[in-house]
């Protein structure tokens, strides 16, 4: 029998890469790209989709960042490096909890809403109250790399508040740890 | 348990106040309904109910951690107006007693309101009444015709004027709010007693005096009444009379002899305790300032009048607010009654009319006194004629006001300005009360500004008519007869 000790930490992060290189080598060698992407996506063209902050509907890139893990790989990058804020990795106390991530300069927490069982209100605090830089956008990426946008309300007395249902993808994607929060 | 239910006007229409409830999350918000949407307008509610910055934390709290879910049933997308109902939603919601219902049907009292309250519970004024109550007149008339009887609070002053000029359904309360203290005490929702004692201390209060000071207004005011009784006509020259006050419900009359006890005899007590029967007299400007002659007496005035009907009275709040099978049918408070016919009629009104120049105090300009930066000194002008006064002058002067003594009998008055010569601002609107629909008595003053640019002269003929029926198209109503006044006037500047 075979024991196969996966790798943890920098060392995963570091197979990972390897293995979205040798995919995109493998596509690239035997000319599935070419049959399977519509269209080869620009640095330029992806940096300016993932500066924007409210990017104009672009299918294929869309499409080649749901298939192309390098790509999302970068775009992730110019997101962290564009991003004000920048939150720390949480470990789940439980399954239903939902973990108050901190990062420095500010803190992304959920409440359960007291008035309707079904809605939550996410609260983004700024250490620096009303005079920090308050963040526009809040940049959700998940263990697979896919960075997922919300739009935030304006900051007021340094605090960022909206309310979602249950079933937004938000919840999920705040529920789980691995999840790294950005906020631009 | 009472159940309230309350609406904001808005000029959108009546939005309902459905549900306050508490949440752990910092930021106060309002949403529609039990949606998840946040208004852009939470951030000015949330500055409403934050401790140190709304009156709500220091009325109701302190709070615990977190802000307020407030529901309304309607977007309310700009402005303040709303921070009355907001108010007394938290009144009701503080009250154990009160219950604030979603469902119209189930409420012992409907309130509809709107007006900004400041940090010390003092209602202020927010315009567009008219057209909140127009927005709001299918709901209220549809209540109205279910036999509901919604009480409509408006802030006091002009919001409540033009309020009860509008065209409401009969039979609607129309109350002017002055502090929410008071609204909370009537409506029977009683705030926090020390908040409210808190606030009453900040109230504008008449200043209490000492008693060596009350001695010596005495004295001042038995002087200038000695003074005034004793010449025969007022001098040619304007004279400066006092700063512009706002016209008093019921004319003040110059009684020289209530001045006389505390000269005769001071009352005997502390500094601190208080002086109404000696102190009220002494408030107002009027009694003590020597007031010109009327300049026109339309009537002669030789009879006294006879004991004068009370008028009717709005049934006070509390009582609107007992259970539903008890609530007195509120009356309307936008009219005052007319006399009972069974009595004979009185003797016709001593009507008179003025007009006091509005000149801008040392150091200020015009602009002051038409924002409300500084009071204007006004000073009466004095009568050429019959009907003509003494032409006015003078870069200082601002504006006029236009006086007018409607006696103490009710009648219909209807005023109006009559441009012969250059502009003035705002005679087309008088005031509301003088449309010749509603019965007025009493003193009532107009004021209407000078034009900031075009200096030429300026010629006008006010004209105040009277009647003891409606008054409409000139014309009074089932043949009743017309009185009327006019005077003559040029400006120069």
């Amino acid at each position: 029998m075979i024991e196969i000790k996966l790798p943890e930490g920098a060392e995963r992060e570091a197979a990972r890469q390897r293995f979205a290189e040798n995919v995109t080598s493998q596509d690239l060698a035997d000319g599935s790209v070419m049959e399977n992407q519509p269209a080869s996506i620009s640095a330029s063209r992806l940096y300016a989709h993932a500066m924007a902050l409210d990017p104009a509907p672009d299918g294929a890139l869309e499409a080649a960042l749901s298939s192309n893990l390098a790509l999302r790989r970068t775009y992730r990058e110019f997101q962290r490096v564009a991003s004000m804020y920048q939150l720390a990795d949480v470990i789940a106390a439980s399954s239903e909890a939902i973990p108050v991530r901190r990062g420095v300069g500010c803190q992304i927490s959920v409440e359960a809403s007291q008035a309707e069982a079904d809605q939550f209100i996410i609260v983004v605090e700024l250490d620096g109250g009303a005079d920090a830089p308050a963040p526009e956008l809040l940049l959700l990426c998940d263990e697979a790399d896919h960075c997922h946008r919300f739009p935030l309300p304006k900051a007021h007395r340094g605090v960022v508040q909206f309310i979602v249902q249950a079933d937004n993808p938000i919840m999920t994607l705040l529920r789980d740890p691995r999840t790294q929060a950005l906020l631009r | 348990m009472k159940d309230v239910a309350i609406f904001a006007l808005t000029t959108g229409g009546l939005v309902q106040i459905q549900r306050i409830t508490h949440e752990r999350a910092p930021l106060s918000m309002m949403v529609v309904g039990r949606g998840s949407e946040r208004l852009s307008i939470s951030d000015r509610y949330d500055d409403f109910v934050y401790p140190g910055g709304g009156p709500v934390e220091r009325f109701f709290g302190p709070f615990p951690k977190g802000g307020f879910r407030l529901e309304v049933s309607d977007p309310i997308n700009s402005g303040d107006s709303w921070q009355l109902a907001a108010f007394m939603a938290h009144a009701v919601l503080a009250d154990e007693a009160c219950h604030l219902c979603r469902d119209v049907d189930e409420a012992d009292t409907i309130l509809c309101l709107t007006g900004l309250v400041d940090f010390d519970g003092l209602v202020g004024g927010v315009g567009h009444i008219p057209e909140k109550l127009h927005a709001a007149r299918s709901k209220l008339n549809e209540w109205q015709a279910a036999g509901r009887s919604p009480i409509i609070v408006v802030p006091s002053g002009p919001d409540h004027e033009r309020a009860l000029a509008a065209d409401i359904t009969e039979g609607i309360s129309v109350l002017a709010g002055i502090n929410v203290a008071d609204l909370g005490r009537d409506f029977g929702i009683p705030f926090g007693q020390g908040e409210i004692a808190a606030v009453e201390a900040v109230q504008p209060q008449p200043k209490r005096r000492r008693p060596w000071e009350l001695v010596l207004m005495a004295l001042v005011l038995a002087v200038g009444a000695y003074v005034f009784l004793s010449q025969p006509e007022p001098a040619p020259p304007p004279v400066k009379v006092a700063r512009e006050t706002p016209p008093p419900e019921k004319p003040p009359e110059i009684k020289p002899t209530v001045v006389k006890p505390p000269v005769a005899k001071p009352p005997p007590v502390k500094s601190s305790t208080v002086i109404p029967a000696v102190e009220k007299p002494a408030i107002p400007l009027a009694p003590a300032i020597k007031l010109p002659e009327p300049n026109i007496q339309v009537s002669a005035p030789p009879k006294p009048n006879p004991p004068i009907p009370k008028a009717r009275r709005t049934p006070p709040v509390q009582e609107l607010f007992t259970p539903k099978p008890t609530i007195p049918k509120p009356t309307r408070p936008k009219a005052v009654a007319a006399p009972p016919t069974t009595q004979p009629p009185p003797p016709p009104n001593p009507v008179s009319l003025a007009v006091l120049e509005r000149h801008a105090p040392h150091g200020y300009q015009c602009e002051h006194v038409y924002f409300g930066k500084a009071q204007a000194d006004v000073l009466a002008v004095p009568l050429l004629g019959p009907q003509q006064a003494k032409p006015s002058e003078g870069l200082s002067l601002c504006g006029l006001l236009l006086r007018m003594e409607l006696g103490e009998m009710p009648v219909y008055a209807m005023v109006k300005v009559e441009m012969l010569q250059g502009r003035m601002v705002g005679t087309r609107h008088p005031p509301s009360d003088l449309s010749g629909r509603r019965l007025v008595k009493g003193r009532r003053d107009w004021s209407i500004d000078l034009p900031f640019l075009g200096t030429g002269p300026v010629r006008y003929r006010l004209t105040l008519v009277t009647s003891t029926k409606p008054i409409r198209d000139d014309r009074p109503a089932d043949g009743g007869e017309l009185k009327t006044a006019s005077l003559l006037h040029e400006i120069s500047r």
